[in-house]
């Protein structure tokens, strides 16, 4: 097997890892790091619920080589907060019952960080154009967007 | 075994994928990765072009040059762009979603060859020049898709960019994109109009549609029609009717042939009425 030799710094923690050249970066996320927060919904690229942070731009985790990703930052869901300190976007999904199942939630929250990262008071429509890549079955998009609005509030 | 393979430079990529024309060249992966993704354990192996900074540029001015590796999301947000070929834009903002648009490329997009490339059709009524590498070759954007899927490209040939004239301050514009909802859905119809305005009269214009055909194709004879038309009396029933009898759709899961037929014109005459009121009207900046 042609393994490769790659560094990826995710959530702030460097790690160097053997992949496959045909290996996803979900399934280092999710097989060898363990970090089961990112799901696979669909595997390409439909879904959103495997969306991370790469570089800074919101990508899908099923979309991507491991390879291609050599050097790079990666943020998970589980870099966002932790169970005692919750982001303020966790924290307003679940004041405003944005979870339901919450098969979808680590897609929205990385979704919804992303766009506050860029921009930290968006309109409704950019936050419904920011989340679109984002499929829910269960909850409504009005509960998550109002979510969004509200951490927006709270980050200010 | 699946290998992989990131040349740092374009000859070195020319060379590589000259020796191994097995290798899938990989550049967002957007299309690749959905494709591929029962045969992802049996590829033999990507050579992955993501990095070439040669394919990144953005060049402005009269002759505007776009690489290969530019994103949809670079062109939809790129400050020049907007404000002198907003329709390239426009094209960029219509594909996908965010994740999308961060990762797949105008490369990649121009490969990949669909019948519903969003960025086909603007750039074809741009005029643009597709530049390919290894074997060197500029072939018209017009002439470079052959069928669903399927580019005039040899199997070692590598997309280097697209290259196009700015448009002209009395040309006007519109891309209009039909789809199942406004995000993430691929054109079941979709019309780039650029027209040229004089003195009240339709000296030139140009029309490309997306997903009504084989391939991108332009509606020539529906443009033979109303070039040179007054503005005050332009025979818009007539140009709707032409349209529809020059395209081909076909039925497939977003929508039937008859659907097509019955959606492009309408759609065609709101983006000519869009592109006339655009025209000599310089977008805010
Ligand atoms: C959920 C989803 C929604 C989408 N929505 C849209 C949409 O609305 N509109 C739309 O137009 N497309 C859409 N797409 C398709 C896709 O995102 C775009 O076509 C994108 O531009 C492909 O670029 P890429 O860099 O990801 O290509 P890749 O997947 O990396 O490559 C695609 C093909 O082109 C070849 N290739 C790539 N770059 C080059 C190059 N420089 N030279 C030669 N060959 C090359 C590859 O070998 C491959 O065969 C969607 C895809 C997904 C998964
Ligand atoms: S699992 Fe990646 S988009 Fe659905
Ligand atoms: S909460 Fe179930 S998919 Fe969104």
């Amino acid at each position: 097997m042609n393994k490769l030799p790659v560094t990826l710094i995710v959530n702030g923690r460097e790690y160097k890892l053997t992949v496959d050249a045909n290996e996803r970066l979900l399934d280092t996320l999710r097989l060898q790091l363990r970090l089961t927060g990112t799901k696979e919904g669909c595997g390409v690229g439909e879904c959103g619920a495997c969306s991370v942070i790469l570089d800074g731009q919101l990508v899908n985790s099923c979309m991507v080589l491991t390879a291609q990703c050599d050097g790079a930052r990666v943020e998970t869901v589980e870099g966002l907060g932790t169970a005692t300190k919750l982001h303020p976007l966790q924290q307003a999904f679940i004041d405003y019952n944005a979870v339901q199942c919450g098969f979808c939630t680590p897609g929205m929250l990385m979704a919804a960080k992303a766009l506050l990262d860029k921009n930290p008071d968006p309109s409704e429509a950019e936050i419904r154009q920011g989340l679109s890549g984002v499929l829910c079955r269960c909850t409504g998009y009005k509960q998550i967007a109002d979510a969004v609005k509200a951490a927006a509030r709270e980050e200010k | 075994m699946t290998t992989y393979f990131a040349p740092s430079t374009l000859s070195e990529a020319v060379a590589y994928i000259h020796e191994n024309q097995t290798a899938k060249i990989i550049a967002g992966g957007t299309d690749l990765l959905v494709k591929r993704y029962e045969e992802l354990d049996s590829m033999t192996g990507f050579m992955d072009i993501s990095h070439l900074a040669e394919l990144k540029n953005i060049k402005t001015g009269e002759e505007v040059q776009i690489g290969a590796m530019v994103t949809h999301g670079e062109i939809a947000g790129h400050p020049w762009l907007l404000q002198h070929v907003p329709l390239l834009c426009q094209g960029a903002a219509a594909v996908g979603g965010p994740q999308i648009r961060n990762r797949g490329t105008l490369g990649g997009n121009l490969a990949n060859a669909s019948p519903a490339a969003d960025l086909a059709p603007p750039l074809i009524v741009l005029g643009a020049v597709a530049e390919l590498a290894g074997p060197q070759h500029q072939v018209p954007l017009e002439e470079f898709f052959s069928g669903p899927g399927k580019t005039i490209m040899q199997p070692n040939q590598i997309i280097t960019g697209v290259k196009f004239t700015k448009p002209a301050a009395n040309q006007g514009w519109a891309y209009l994109k039909l789809g199942k909802r406004k995000a993430m859905a691929i054109a079941t119809a979709s019309v780039a109009v650029l027209v040229a305005v004089e003195d009240g009269q339709l000296t030139d214009l140009r029309i490309c549609l997306g997903s009504v055909a084989p391939v991108p194709s332009r509606a020539k004879k529906t443009e033979e029609l109303l070039r040179g038309q007054r503005l005050d009396s332009l025979e818009l029933a007539a140009a709707q009717a032409q349209l529809q009898a020059e395209i081909s759709p076909i039925d497939d899961i977003r929508g039937s042939a008859e659907y097509r037929r019955q959606a492009a014109g309408p759609l065609f005459r709101r983006a000519l009425l869009q592109a006339i009121k655009n025209a000599g009207v310089e977008p805010d900046a």
